[in-house]
Order: C-alpha cells, then sequence, then structure tokens
C-alpha cells in the first residue's frame, strides 16, 4: 500500500522537497471540503 | 530547469528497450496501485468510481502507446544530395525540456498523455498540475516513474500555483523548455500561447469546448437519448469534449426531450465513493457558483426549463433547458457542469449549420441512420473530432486528438505528438571536393 498524500511534495531532481517559503494551499474534498492535505507551495524560481 | 536541461541530455542517450523498460514498469506500479488510485482519484476529484475507472483505462492506453513511441526518436533518413559528393542525413532527435500543464477534471489521462510518449521521445518534463488535484494530476505518476527507475531530473513535479507563489509568468517565459503543452481553459490558454509565441516556444493547447451533440429527423431516438445522457453527465459535466449543445429536429424534438429528461432526473447523485453515484461534486465552490450563475441567468432571460435541478450539499443535480435558441447567451456558454440544454430546428441541414456556430470546435456527435450522409455532414462541422451514432467523449491514443478554432491547437495522439516532441536535425557529409562559383 501506498499513501499518496506522503508525496504532496515538489519533485525535483529526483528529490522529494518541501517548499520552505511560499504559501500554504489547503486541498479540499470536493465532497464534504474537508481538507485532505495541504501543499508547501516553492518560493524560489526553478 | 538546469538539472532537467542536464538530465534531458543524458536521457536522450539511453536506448529505445531502457525508455520502454521505464514505462512498462510504470504500468506495473499502477496496476499494482489501482485501489488506492481509485480511492484518492474520489476524494480528491469528485469524480465517480465509475469516472476514476475510465480515467485508469486511458491511462494505461495511453502508457502503452507510449511505448511504441521509443521507437522513434534518434532514427536517421538518408537522403540523396542534390550537389555531387554530398550525403544527406536528416536526424529525429528529442526536442528538449518540456513544460505540461494539466488540469483539475480528468487529471491522470490528462497528464499522463504529456508526460509519458514526451519521456518516451528522449525529453525530460517539468510538470505542474492543477494544485487542486495535485495527487491525481502529479503525485501518482511521479512517483510511478521515480520507483520505473527514472533518472534523477528527467520528471520534475511542481505543486503549486503560480497566480499565488509569487512565480507568475515565470514557467512559461522560461528560455529551457522548448515546448509547452496545456490543458486547460481558452482564456488561461490564449495567455499562453501569447507568452509561447513571444518567446518562440510551440505549444499544444488543448481548450474548451461547446460540443454539439446532433439528433437528426431519421434517428434512433432511444439511443440517441442513452448516449446524451452519458456524454452530458459523465464527470458532473466537467470534461473539455462534453456534450454542451443537444441540437434536435422538431419532429422528434417532443420524444428526444421527454426521455432525456426520465432518464436525467432517475440518475443516483450523491457520494463519489458509493458505486452507485452517476453525479458527484463539482471540484470546489467556485464552479458551483459558475454553474448556478449561468442557470440563474437562464432562467431570467426567460429559457424554458423540463427539469429543475438542485443544489444538495456540494452536488448539482441534472438541469435541462428547452427551447433554447442557439445564439442565447446560454448556448453560447461552455456551462462545465450537469446542465443539458436542448435546441430544436427545423431541417437536418440547420442542425449541421449551427452546430458549428460556437467560437468553439472540439468535440461533435450526430445521430442518424443514414452513415453516408452522416459522414457528408459530419466533414461539415467545424471540429476536430466527429462521432457518429455516439456521443462526444471519446479518447483514444492512436488517434488525432485535438480542436479548431477557440478549442486549441495541436493534435495528442500517436504519431502526431511525434512531430511535436521531437524536431529534426540535418547533417550533410559532402565526401568529394566541391567547386564553388567564386
Amino acid at each position: 500500500m501506498v499513501n499518496f498524500k506522503d508525496y504532496t511534495k515538489q519533485y525535483i531532481n529526483g528529490e522529494w522537497i518541501e517548499g520552505t517559503g511560499g504559501k500554504t494551499i489547503d486541498v479540499q474534498n470536493p465532497f464534504d471540503r474537508s481538507t485532505l492535505y495541504s501543499v508547501k507551495q516553492l518560493p524560489l524560481k526553478i | 530547469m538546469t538539472t532537467a536541461q542536464a538530465a534531458q541530455k543524458e536521457w536522450a542517450k539511453t536506448t529505445p528497450e531502457e525508455r520502454k523498460k521505464v514505462i512498462r514498469k510504470v504500468i506495473a506500479y499502477l496496476e499494482a496501485h489501482k485501489e488506492e488510485i481509485i480511492d484518492i482519484y474520489t476524494s480528491e476529484t469528485g469524480g465517480t468510481i465509475l469516472s476514476a475507472n475510465i480515467a485508469l483505462q486511458i491511462t494505461f492506453e495511453e502508457l502503452e502507446e507510449a511505448i511504441k513511441f521509443a521507437d522513434e526518436v534518434n532514427i536517421v533518413k538518408e537522403v540523396p544530395g542534390m550537389i555531387e559528393g554530398k550525403e544527406n542525413h536528416v536526424y529525429r532527435v528529442p526536442l528538449g525540456v518540456i513544460t505540461s500543464i494539466s488540469p483539475f477534471n480528468f487529471p491522470l489521462n490528462l497528464s499522463v498523455r504529456t508526460i509519458a510518449p514526451a519521456i518516451a521521445l528522449g525529453n525530460a518534463v517539468v510538470h505542474k498540475p492543477d494544485v487542486a488535484t495535485g495527487i491525481t494530476g502529479g503525485v501518482i505518476l511521479t512517483k510511478a516513474f521515480e520507483e520505473a527507475g527514472l533518472p534523477a531530473g528527467v520528471l520534475n513535479l511542481l505543486l503549486t500555483d503560480p497566480k499565488t507563489d509569487g512565480t507568475g509568468d515565470y514557467l512559461l517565459e522560461h528560455p529551457i523548455p522548448r515546448f509547452i503543452s496545456f490543458t486547460g481553459s481558452t482564456a488561461v490558454g490564449r495567455h499562453v500561447g501569447e507568452i509561447a509565441g513571444r518567446n518562440l516556444k510551440k505549444v499544444a493547447l488543448e481548450l474548451g469546448g461547446n460540443n454539439p451533440f446532433i439528433v437528426l429527423s431519421d434517428a434512433d431516438v432511444d439511443r440517441a437519448v442513452d448516449a446524451a445522457i452519458f456524454g452530458k453527465f459523465v464527470h458532473q459535466g466537467q470534461i473539455c469534449m462534453i456534450t454542451n449543445r443537444i441540437i434536435v429536429h422538431k419532429d422528434i424534438a417532443d420524444e428526444f426531450t421527454a426521455k432525456f429528461v426520465e432518464r436525467a432526473k432517475a440518475l443516483p447523485f450523491g457520494d463519489p465513493k458509493d458505486p452507485s453515484t452517476v453525479i458527484g461534486p463539482l471540484i470546489n465552490e467556485r464552479q458551483l457558483e459558475k454553474a448556478q450563475a449561468i442557470i440563474e441567468n437562464a432562467k431570467k432571460a426567460g429559457v424554458k426549463l423540463a427539469l429543475e435541478g438542485e443544489r444538495v450539499g456540494n452536488v448539482l443535480t441534472p438541469y435541462v433547458f428547452t427551447d433554447v435558441k442557439n445564439d442565447s447567451e446560454l448556448a453560447q456558454t461552455e456551462v462545465f457542469s450537469p446542465v443539458a440544454m436542448i435546441i430544436p430546428v427545423g431541417s437536418d441541414e440547420e442542425a449541421i449549420k449551427i452546430a458549428s456556430e460556437t467560437e468553439y470546435g472540439l468535440s461533435s456527435a450526430l445521430f442518424t441512420q443514414n452513415l453516408e450522409k452522416a459522414e457528408q455532414f459530419a466533414l461539415q462541422i467545424d471540429s476536430g473530432v466527429t462521432h457518429i451514432n455516439d456521443q462526444t467523449v471519446n479518447a483514444q491514443p492512436d488517434i488525432p486528438f485535438g480542436g479548431n478554432k477557440a478549442s486549441g491547437v495541436g493534435r495528442f495522439g500517436n504519431p502526431w505528438l511525434i512531430e511535436e516532441f521531437t524536431t529534426t536535425k540535418w547533417v550533410s557529409v559532402q565526401k568529394k571536393y566541391r567547386e564553388f562559383p567564386f
């Protein structure tokens, strides 16, 4: 079993990395509007 | 971007077999994790279990087709020289780094149709799915390629929203990617196209649609109703090639409308995780409000309702407008929701004529028992696709897919994507001394 929510990060050059300075986005379940997971955006220009 | 560029140069040197092996492992990974994929798909997109299975099926078909792309690059064609002693070698080479931007509505298959062929053809990809469906549109495929052993840097995933992360158009304007593959709204697609043009990048833009479903006077009404119900309401109507306008000959319009309404109001709605659900929620509050505004405007304009749906939680149940005029605001709007509209017409010729009277030109469908006449009519409709005796939502990875007019530019599918995701290099070899005129 894999929990894809563990990988809600940026994947750059073969590494899963958290955004460090950008805004956090809460992604909602469309049916009940509960928060499924949060993503920290990238602050940098890659 | 620079790491993607460096990774691409090495990836382009791999053999077709090495690239095929990676894609086969991606298929195996997705097969092994079907249950988790369907579970997160229904949670994240609001799509039903049926919708998730359709998306997965198309994804597997796209990946199988991508395996065939691997043989189509780094090949050389010899062309005889017109100058004595000259040999010409025309190489088909990867384009380089490709930017991929995919939407929220069918995120898994609308992402894989760019990512898999691009990688199979020796390119690197920087992929940005709609962040609202970041797992289904990006994480699943990225994880699958990682587990399949794709070298670092060949596929990169950005879960971000350029409107709020401060990067703006940076991703579009960056000089390294040579191609932007964008699927989404026409408004954003025009913006992407403008930037690509200014920066001399190639694009594939798969944008909105206002797809007609035409029922001619001799059509089998029951078959047409069955098809229209699926083509209108699958995935709550949130598909670029969804049926938007149902154009019906007046002689059968009453029968068609009665049967269509009967079927529409019986469609089960609610929790997408319930296997019996057909109509799940729209993706977010914004899309719900947009759909409700379209409905209210049509009602204010006096458009007749044959079925009035309702908002139940975040689900919008089916609406059916009838006696709609093709030049009305409603008929000229891509509703992207379970809102159907029926346009009666006086003749088959009028039906075909007004089918093209929209700014869009993506998909279309035509019901008739006269197949010879149907093919001639199909060619008259200004759209990239016409399905005879079927509905507007179809996908096949070895068929050209794309739209005309405001529905976009470029074609997905094998072999059309080879031209999009590769370029040529002419190498000539002068084997004899060449005499010049001065």
